[in-house]
């Protein structure tokens, strides 16, 4: 009997959640069974009024030695009792309680049953045995999971009887049987359901496998964990085990697509570059659009996702609405990323290895014109130089480039790289103390060359039980990454110190490996020396041999991230929780620039201004902390009604501070960076800044019978970044669910539906990316910028307004609802989910333009409106659940529509231009009142001139008939062939008010289709993504199809080669022509495209050894594995690829110029368990 | 127990909430406000040269003002694309919308200034000169706006908040006003050049000169207020009888000084400096001048221009002859002989290369010159930049403007007259002397049987040369092949050589007189007023002066369009598309137009007519 004494001490102590046991189906409906026991039997006294029936169990229990086993939902229908009794048999004080009760009971070997009646009568006709005869034989054994760690509270009943008893916490049980020939059905919460047949074993060991049931999912949540049935928001937890399949730096890499509502764009393939996360979809013209990363509790703004190892991710999950973000108030808006990492398990050691190598390359390459090609342009654009460049100078004929050799950059720059990822874990752990220690090295080098990134992470973590009411937890993680490498889309030359109007799209390092000629005309080579003799240098820096100063510019991103986090949880009672947590997250981030005399900034005859051999230190240094402390309460009342609250107060804050120096003329090149102090200083920066946060946040979740659902949220929050007005903003929330699938007549009428769910859900959320500063004024003093000399003398310091603050700052506000359907069909076969949503937020922090009469360009304002409004699904099927074969499919799919409903007074659009000579100063982007965000904006192409344009004058020109329209030169210069634009208003003339929407570039939807197949000991996992809808802007495009300034010795696309000439004018391609260049320089729907795509992102295909050769080799399990990322891409779109942004700008997405091309990988690597 | 615990965390939860205030009370710490700045001399003197900084910028005096602001007859911009630079303007045009950028940010700086001026406890005079520089810099650029831009939104306070944005368009009349007003007020309380010693700032009387440049453009179109030309009058008269200003006695080296940061504070009443050329040192604000103007060249140890402004026909014609000095300083008489490859930029080969002169036809290959970036003395040269200040006025302007002025109120008389004469004197080199003028064979001698050598002897002057022919042992002809400058009396002349001997000759030289006006020329009230502006073409060629004055002149539209038709119908084909620039020149082109920018965002903004 001392087993039972253990047993019952555990089992009392929560009223439910420890004790939820399943039994079969055929004793109960799917349910839960609550077992109480106490070791001697005593009369019952029982004096209560209205009492629930659990209490009053509870309150036998206490007095007997009797053990109890119901279903919580059988007796969660009983009537409220009021008895009297006095030193009454257990019989009369149980047939007293369940007299008015549609229950009834039985007493086995000293433990209760209390069933249905209705159970009962069914029981009856299925089996006939009156009762049973006495024990004949005595069972015993074990009950573990698959990492033989004891499992505690499971279920162990004789099938087609009610006997059964429950494992204590080593497992173990024991039960006395009066049947040698029975069958037991052993079960757990979340484990699937055995059934053994009892042959007389002295030690049975069962072995329970975990059942992943979504319902009873354990959901992160703001300041907490729910089960997913318990959930009132939209919350989509990502299966990381799929996410985890790809082969990427970073989780972002393979988070598009896997989760409905969730938009990930990149800006190019750029390793380490940055990724946008939009949940559904962009709320801010101008400000930062990315989702609250909350890391293991600690919320941080910006995070860095490369900056964490996707393997060590434990459970991700993102808030969508805002009844699940409001709890994170004034930084939620943009939704809330909840990603927590692997810490200790009870059990044995375990050491993970994950490891894999591979392999990448350029998934596309862009067709350049050939030499023939080339030299056949450069005859039309300037005859005269060009046969003396490429005939005279050589011997040579137009032919004779035919057989000449193509030097097409590309294919020096552009190289097969090689990425690794090495993983290793330990963790385990007792009842009280858990612990995790991992490892990671990852190295990718880039596709084009000198370009890569590299991440060494340690983490710990350690959960300490100190007393039965006391844990502390500690983390901690160092990541050190650096990535490397000239950033192809932006501009290197316009950051070196070039006076302003000298910016030029020579810049880009794409610019230059496009245009780089494919052939000299001559027979010496260029491709080892920096500037090709040829070309004219100046500003039109395309001379410089994009291969030789690619391999010599240094440009490396360094980052190391710590993190510190503790948390002490303090339960007084079984019903509080108290909870401090406290933070550091450490980031110190360094970049180093060098350009030697191998650059076009270094080198002597390109270097402007003499800047010669330069090189730059840039570092910065972000602190941000956090404490955060919470109190739950939560309680069962009449065992119906479950209420949680929660109550906190938070406190976070940040300093940054950064500095670094440029010096140029740098003496000796071979030293490098450390050379750098025997040049001369050029800049020196140095900037500091702060910022506090104090938060009260609150929240009630009420549940009836789970069924009801309630969830209201409150938070407060207090910012640094406004004025001592503006400081505070409240952001309420509310949500109700219906679980309709609990109701009677539901079950009755559709039976097929397992589960079902609705969801509704109202909240406001707030957005507070501003400078930590935005409100004030600022005078900024220099005695480098904004100065001037007087009489000769070194200009002297200078104090000019650089930026005009606003003391009327507040919080953006969001007002989101949400409408959501969850469904289980098909006993649990086909989940579905779908959700409805309209976002609208206001007082957007709209960095919004103003008069630049001012002596401002913009001020930072609470103005304008934005709506997005749309739905997603997603639905998870298992096709095939055989022993042998799985079939499991997820496919989601999103719909969000964006648009702006107000701007500032008077503003009817918001426009962005690219700042270089493309396109020159005209707007690309706009965001234009009802509108979506981004929208492109420019002429509608209409082709080219041709012959029937024109009336041929006598000395045989061609002149522009007065009834058609010119297209921006006047219509003397036009002439046939040049490029033509629609005029809208029928002024014959195409100017800036012919302008107009051009495309779009938001997907109609977006989503993903997931499968994975497993058969025996392989398993494959097949991933697709696509965007259907959205276009892009092409600008590569503008530049090489002839829109460049300038372009002699420049090479194009191959397109070019079918432009308009007079032999070939039934074309659409713009003829070449010095003076109608600048024309085509404009932006037009001509280079708009579709950027629809599918892509087939993820291929994983997995082999386990299998479990004899692991016993025998002594391991607990390894995998291999191939696994491929981008294989295949279906697209329309001409770039190197449709996902494409480089514009980290929220109002111009979509556009593309100079971006870094995307690689494809394929990786193999092993997962062993030791 | 239990319930001590549970106060302690309720004191805890109190003291954050009565903590959160100052918590949240966060101070910056490494910016000033408008609030906190201010506090003595020096941050006045900071602010009041961030308002200088903006006439720096690229497109005002570094670059912009001088060339693709020019747009006049005087000089094009060498390119065949459609441009700002060719007179092809838009109402998105980036160099407009930079250009009134500029100017308003220098306003807004100058009116935070103007607001602050009486904060900081000092030196009342040093306080009173900062406000004059403030006051004028204010108006200066709102003379720039309303010469370029017609009403403009006029604001004398600083941007407070956004509703500070919402003014429209002030009528022209009302800005000159305030300009007058500022400039006024300015000239009492600024010091004299001669105590600055220099004319990077502005003086007294170089706030006088453009007092005096303002009453002519509100004399002139669109505002014929005509009762300004007396203002203008009184004004150059307290320049000129302010004993601080005289025309420099070399034209060239008024320019070369320019190159050189070298301060003639009697010629040049203001200029805008440049500091550096952006090598050494971190300073990016300096010049283009002789960069996207001057001889094209692609040698760094000259100095590299890219020769983007050249001079045009028209301006070679308005000069009568070669001895007009200011011709061949103007307009380029040679060019560099480029190496191999056209372009290509190199350390040395072309410092060996000779300067080629062109031939008197080769009129329109011509480069501009007044700048030339090898007098530039600060070396090592940038290949963007120059170190050059340019001169916003200078005396030859205030004699002209005088002349200009006293023509329209009282007619040709001799005061106007001889305004116009002492800087043509100047330019005829009149100022340090004589010329020769013409060489009279005195005795032919005997015996010559080569040219001799024909010697200048004394006379204070030098560059004179002449040639010999020798027919039958004689000296027959002397042709005079220079006429040197700089002679106060004349050079005896000696020959040297030809194996004979005898002949003598005698020099007589130019009057001062002979550089003045014809007597055509001073006629009437009318051929003077045509002489005045032909010779501020000749004198202030590319100096921001020209496209203005035709404006005020009213005859802007009509002499860019005669241009353009003398230009196709004269000009070499190869040169024939510079008649598109001048014929890009519409009625509307007197005024850009107000940025489109700017009425996107402010429906109380016009468009200017034709825009």
């Amino acid at each position: 009997m001392k087993l039972s004494v253990r047993i019952s001490r555990r089992l009392l102590l929560p009223k439910k959640s420890l004790l939820v046991m399943k039994l079969t189906t055929l004793l109960i409906f799917i349910g839960t069974l609550q077992v109480i026991a106490k070791t001697e039997a005593q009369p019952v006294s029982l004096n209560v009024k209205n009492m629930a029936l659990p209490e009053i169990i509870n309150k036998i229990h206490e007095q007997t030695s009797y053990l109890f086993m119901y279903n919580d939902q059988v007796i969660s229908n009983a009537k409220p009792i009021s008895v009297s009794l006095k030193n009454v048999s257990i019989e009369v004080a149980l047939n007293a309680i369940l007299k008015d009760q549609n229950l009834t009971y039985q007493i086995e070997a000293k433990t209760i049953f209390i069933s249905s009646k209705e159970f009962i009568e069914e029981k009856k006709i299925i089996a006939t045995e009156p009762l049973l005869p006495p024990p004949l034989t005595d069972i015993r054994g074990k009950v573990v999971d698959k990492n033989g760690a004891a499992i505690n509270g499971a279920s162990i009943r004789i099938k087609g009887t009610n006997k059964g008893t429950v494992s204590n916490a080593d497992g173990e049980f024991y039960m006395s049987v009066n049947d040698k020939n029975i069958l037991l059905t052993i079960s757990f919460t979340g484990y699937k359901t055995q059934e053994i047949k009892y042959i007389e074993q002295k030690n049975l060991v069962v072995v329970l496998v975990q059942e992943l049931s979504q319902l009873d999912d354990i959901v992160v949540i703001g300041y907490g964990t729910s089960r997913r049935k318990d959930l009132t928001g939209a919350v989509s937890s990502v299966a990381v085990a799929d996410l985890k399949k790809a082969p990427v730096a970073s989780f972002e890499e393979a988070l598009g697509g896997r989760v409905a509502g969730v938009q990930v764009t990149s800006q190019s393939g750029q390793p380490g570059d940055g990724f946008q996360i939009a949940i559904r979809g962009n709320n801010s013209i101008t400000q930062a659009n990315g989702p609250l990363y909350v890391i293991d509790g600690f919320p941080i703004e910006g995070y860095n996702n490369s900056l964490i190892n996707p393997a060590e991710i434990e459970s991700m999950d993102i808030l969508k609405d805002a009844s699940a973000t409001a709890i994170y108030g004034a930084r939620a808006a943009n939704g809330v990323v909840l990603i927590t990492t692997k810490r200790g398990k009870e059990g044995p050691p375990q050491v993970n290895y994950q490891g894999y190598v591979g392999g990448l390359e350029v998934s596309k390459k862009l067709e350049l014109l050939n030499p023939y090609e080339f030299v056949k342009l450069q005859l039309d654009i300037n005859n005269v130089q060009a046969t003396a460049q490429y005939l005279t100078r050589n011997n040579r004929t137009l032919d004779d480039y035919k057989s000449i050799a193509n030097d097409d950059i590309q294919d020096k720059i552009f190289r097969r790289a090689i990425m690794q990822s090495h993983y290793l874990n330990v963790r385990g752990g007792n009842a009280n103390t858990k612990y995790s220690f991992s490892g990671n090295y990852f190295q990718q080098d880039g596709v084009i060359v000198n370009s890569g990134f590299k991440r060494y992470q340690i983490n710990s973590s350690i959960d300490q039980v100190l007393s039965p009411k006391l844990k502390v937890g500690l983390n901690l993680s160092y990541t050190n990454t650096s990535s490397f490498g000239t950033l192809t889309a932006a501009n290197e030359q316009s950051s070196a110190d070039r006076g302003s109007g000298n910016t030029s799209p020579t810049g880009y390092l794409m610019y230059n490996i496009l245009g780089y000629r494919p052939t000299t005309g001559s027979t010496f080579s260029y491709l080892d020396s920096l500037i090709d003799p040829d070309i004219s240098i100046g500003l039109l820096n395309y001379s410089v041999n994009p291969y030789v100063q690619v391999t010599n510019e240094l440009r490396e991103n360094k980052n190391e991230n710590n993190i510190i986090n503790i948390y002490t949880e303090w339960a007084p009672t079984k019903f509080l929780k108290f909870r401090s947590t406290f933070g550091l997250n450490k980031v110190r981030n360094i970049q180093n620039n060098f350009n030697n005399s191998q650059t076009s900034s270094g080198n002597p005859l390109t270097s402007p201004n003499g800047i010669l051999v330069n090189g730059s230190v840039l570092y910065s240094n972000i602190d941000n902390w956090s404490n955060e402390n919470t109190v739950t309460y939560t309680k069962t009342f009449n065992s119906n009604h479950l209420v949680t609250v929660l109550a906190g107060v938070t406190e976070q804050g940040g300093n940054l501070n950064s500095g670094g120096f440029r010096a140029i003329q740098v003496p000796n090149e071979s030293l490098g960076i450390s050379g750098l102090d025997e040049g001369t200083v050029s800049s020196i920066t140095s900037t500091s800044s702060l910022w506090t946060l104090a938060s009260f946040l609150g929240r009630i979740n009420y549940g009836y019978k789970s069924k009801y659902l309630l969830t209201a949220n409150f938070r407060a929050d207090g910012s640094s970044r406004f004025s001592n007005d503006n400081k505070w903003g409240y952001f309420p929330s509310g949500s109700f669910a219906w679980r309709f699938s609990e109701e009677n007549f539901f079950k009755k009428a559709l039976p097929f539906i397992k589960d079902g769910k609705l969801r509704l859900g109202y909240g406001q959320t707030g957005n507070n990316r501003v400078n930590d500063f935005s409100y004030l004024s600022v005078i900024t003093t220099s005695a480098i910028n904004n100065t001037y000399s007087f009489n000769n003398a070194v200009p002297g310091t200078s104090a000019v307004a650089s930026s005009l603050g606003n003391k009327n700052l507040k919080w953006e506000t969001t007002n989101q609802s949400n409408i959501g359907i969850d469904l289980t069909l098909f006993n649990g076969r086909l989940q579905f989910t779908t959700d409805i949503y309209n976002k609208i937020t206001k007082d957007l922090l709209l960095n919004a333009p103003v008069n630049r009469f001012t002596g401002y360009f913009s001020i930072l304002q609470n103005v304008g409106s934005v709506q997005n409004y749309g739905t997603e699904f997603t639905l998870n099927f298992k096709f095939i659940d055989n022993k042998d074969f799985k079939w499991n499919s997820s496919f989601n799919i999103s719909f969000n529509r964006n648009k702006i409903l107000t701007l500032a007074e008077n503003q009817e659009s918001i426009t962005f231009s690219l700042s270089d000579r493309i396109a020159g100063s005209t707007p690309v982007s706009i965001a234009k009142i009802g509108y979506p965000i981004g929208t492109f904006y420019g002429y509608k192409w209409d082709g080219v001139y041709q012959y029937s344009d024109f009336d041929k004058l006598i000395n045989g020109t061609y002149r522009l008939k007065s009834s058609v329209t010119t297209n921006g030169n006047s219509a003397a210069n036009i002439q046939p062939g040049d490029i033509k634009f629609k005029d809208l208003n029928g002024d014959l003339v195409v100017n800036s008010t012919d302008n107009t929407l051009i495309g779009n570039p938001n997907p109609k939807h977006y989503g993903g289709f997931a499968n994975n197949f497993s058969y025996k000991n392989f398993d494959l996992s097949i991933f697709f993504q696509w965007s259907y809808g959205n276009d892009i802007a092409n600008v590569n495009r503008i530049i090489f199809e002839g829109g460049g300034e300038f372009p002699a010795n420049l090479n194009q696309f191959k397109s070019v080669a079918n432009r308009w000439t007079p032999q070939n004018p039934n074309t659409v391609m713009p003829r070449f022509s010095p003076g109608s260049n600048a024309i085509a320089n404009v932006f037009s729907s001509r280079t708009i495209e579709d950027g629809s795509y599918l892509r087939l992102k993820t291929v994983s295909l997995a082999y386990n050894l299998p479990t004899k050769l692991l016993k025998r080799i002594k391991l607990k399990n390894i995998q291999f594995y191939t696994s491929a990322q981008n294989l295949i891409t279906w697209t329309k779109y001409s770039g190197y690829d449709p996902e494409v942004s480089v514009s980290s700008n929220s109002l111009a997405p979509g556009i593309d110029f100079s971006a870094y091309p995307r690689n494809r990988t394929v990786t193999i690597g092993a997962n062993i368990n030791f | 127990m239990k319930k001590y615990n549970y106060l302690i965390l309720l004191l805890l939860l109190l003291v954050s909430i009565t903590s959160c205030k100052k918590f949240l009370q966060t101070v910056p710490t490494d910016f000033l406000t408008p609030e906190t700045y201010f506090n003595n001399q020096s941050d006045l003197e900071a602010a009041l040269r961030g308002v200088y900084d903006r006439l720096q910028q690229y497109e005002m005096y570094q670059d912009g003002w001088w060339s693709r602001a020019s747009g006049s007859d005087e000089q094009y911009w060498n390119a065949t694309t459609q441009r700002t630079e060719t007179n092809f303007v838009t109402i998105n045009d980036a160099n407009v919308r930079g250009a009134w950028t500029d100017c308003y940010q220098g306003i807004e700086r100058a009116n935070l200034l103007l607001e602050n001026i009486n904060k900081p406890v000092m030196d009342e005079q040093a306080r009173a000169q900062i406000k004059g520089q403030a006051l004028f810099l204010r108006a200066y650029f709102y003379y720039i706006l309303v010469i370029y831009y017609g009403d403009v939104p006029l604001k004398l306070a600083s941007t407070k908040t956004f509703q500070d944005t919402k003014i429209g368009r002030t009528p022209i009349k009302d800005v000159y006003a305030q300009i007058l007003k500022d400039m006024g007020e300015a000239q009492t309380i600024l010091p004299r050049i001669s105590t600055l010693g220099f004319n990077g700032k502005v003086s007294k009387t170089a706030a006088q000169a453009i007092l005096a440049r303002v009453c002519l453009s509100m004399a002139g179109q669109p505002l014929m207020d005509l009762t300004k030309y007396q203002d203008a009058e009184n004004w150059c008269d307290s320049v000129i009888f302010s004993g601080e200003h005289s025309l420099a006695k070399n034209y060239p080296q008024i320019f070369i000084n320019q190159c050189q940061d070298k301060y003639d504070i009697k010629e040049c009443l203001w200029e805008v400096e440049f500091y550096g050329n952006g090598i050494g040192n971190p300073y990016s604000e300096s010049s283009r001048i002789g960069v996207t103007s001057g001889p094209a060249c692609s040698s760094i140890s000259y100095g590299t221009s890219f020769a983007n402004m050249r001079p045009t026909e028209k301006l070679y014609r308005l000069y009568a002859d070669t001895t007009d000095f200011r011709l061949n300083w103007n307009i380029c008489p040679w060019y560099y002989r480029n190496p191999a490859n056209p372009g290509y930029l190199t350390t040395g080969a072309i410092d060996t290369a000779p300067k080629i002169t062109r031939t008197p036809t080769q009129i329109w290959d011509r480069y501009t010159g007044k700048w030339y970036r090898e007098q530039e003395a600060l070396t090592p040269k940038s290949q963007q930049n120059s170190p050059t200040n340019f001169p916003v006025i200078r005396y030859a302007d205030v004699l002209l403007m005088f002349a200009e002025a006293e023509n329209e109120l009282n007619g040709n008389t001799s005061a106007a007259i001889d305004a116009v004469n002492q800087v043509r004197r100047r330019g005829y080199g009149k100022l340090e002397g004589q010329l020769v003028s013409t060489i009279t064979i005195g005795s032919q001698g005997t015996g010559y049987t080569t040219a001799p050598t024909v010697v200048f002897n004394g006379g204070g002057g030098k560059g004179a040369s002449a040639a010999a022919t020798v027919s039958g042992g004689k000296i027959t002809v002397l042709t005079i092949t220079n006429k040197g400058y700089g002679y106060s009396t004349p050079p005896t002349i000696s020959f040297t050589g030809g194996g004979g001997s005898g002949a003598t000759a005698t020099v007589t030289l130019t009057a001062t007189t002979d550089a003045d006006l014809s007597a055509a020329q001073v006629a009437s009230q009318s051929t003077l007023r045509n002489a005045i502006r032909d010779e501020r073409a000749r004198e202030l060629c590319y100096e921001a002066t020209r496209k203005p004055d035709l404006i005020r002149w009213g005859i802007y539209v009509q002499t860019m369009q005669q241009m353009a038709s003398d230009i196709n119908a004269t000009a070499p084909s190869n040169y024939k598309f510079v008649s598109t620039i001048a014929g890009n020149i519409q009625e509307r082109n007197k005024l850009w137009p107000i940025p489109a920018s700017e009425i996107a965002l402010n429906p109380m903004l016009t468009q200017n007519p034709g825009w």
